[in-house]
């Protein structure tokens, strides 16, 4: 695969990320525009066609609202959304907020049990101190030894 | 005709200044009618190159002018039994283009006066 194949395999990977509708009417020709390109082009190509994506998500296009319209306001009963679909949505829903659940209840994880804190006691240097003679030990006995 | 009928014309829309994407479109759609690429090229040669429109603005905006009718789209034939899309410039779009051409004048009037001024004074 050389470097031109490469660049159009990648252009291609990223129409998919425009939405739907804008993609069915656009892409197709926007690769056309890309094929055409000469290899100085391609950084202009890629650039602009990012911005675009991320524009295109925010802002909507023209196209993607008047091919959304007819169904948006279409009561549940109503849509062309198969029963399968609907169930498959509701399992999927469903799995999700247990396992939001799920994990909001083990998290955050339980404290380990309580250690005892050994703390170091920092107490003046020695060369601070005033000199202490050495206390004598006195040895004694025992009594009945 | 009552005032809410929403099938008038969006004159809002038409009253807008375009944007330098827009406006280098449909310069370039005056001209001929031509294909995506043929468009990008059409642009970067009337600016002089200062302008290189990518893919991505180009159909963004040729979405939008198609919404708004100021650009039309059809199918031609080609010798090897490949179509190409192309996009002209519609009745509507012209006087939207000459409507934005009159005010674009305008502004430059003003530009020439008051710089005219500066550069008196600047004498």
């Amino acid at each position: 695969m050389n470097t031109r194949q490469y660049l159009l395999s990648t252009y291609r990977l990223m129409l998919q990320l425009y939405p739907p509708t804008f993609r069915r009417r656009f892409a197709s020709q926007m690769l056309e525009v890309a094929e055409a390109a000469e290899p100085a082009e391609w950084p202009l190509i890629f650039g602009d066609t990012s911005v675009a994506i991320v524009r295109c998500w925010i802002e909507g296009s023209p196209s993607t609202a008047a091919l959304a319209e007819p169904n948006a306001y279409l009561p549940v009963g109503a849509s062309s959304l198969p029963a399968f679909g609907f169930l498959q949505g509701l399992i999927l829903s469903t799995v999700i907020i247990l396992a939001l659940l799920y994990t909001g209840y083990r998290w955050p994880p339980p404290c380990p049990a309580k250690r005892p804190i050994v703390t170091e006691i920092v107490g003046p240097s020695q060369a601070s101190l005033p000199a202490i003679a050495p206390r004598e030990h006195v040895v004694g006995r025992i009594p009945g030894q | 005709m009552s005032s809410y009928d929403i099938s008038l014309p969006d004159m809002e829309a038409e009253d807008r200044p375009l944007s330098s994407a827009a406006l280098h479109i449909l310069l370039a759609l005056a001209e001929s009618n031509l294909h995506g690429y043929g468009i990008m090229q059409a642009v970067k040669r009337q600016s002089g190159g200062q302008y290189k429109l990518g893919p991505g603005t180009l159909y963004a905006n040729l979405d939008r002018l198609l919404a708004n009718g100021w650009v039309g789209e059809s199918e031609r034939q080609l010798k090897h039994g490949d179509t190409r899309r192309e996009y002209h410039l519609t009745a509507n779009g012209e006087r939207v283009l000459r409507h934005e051409i009159r005010r674009l004048r305008r502004v430059v009037d003003v530009a020439r006066t008051r710089l005219g001024k500066l550069d008196d004074r600047d004498v």
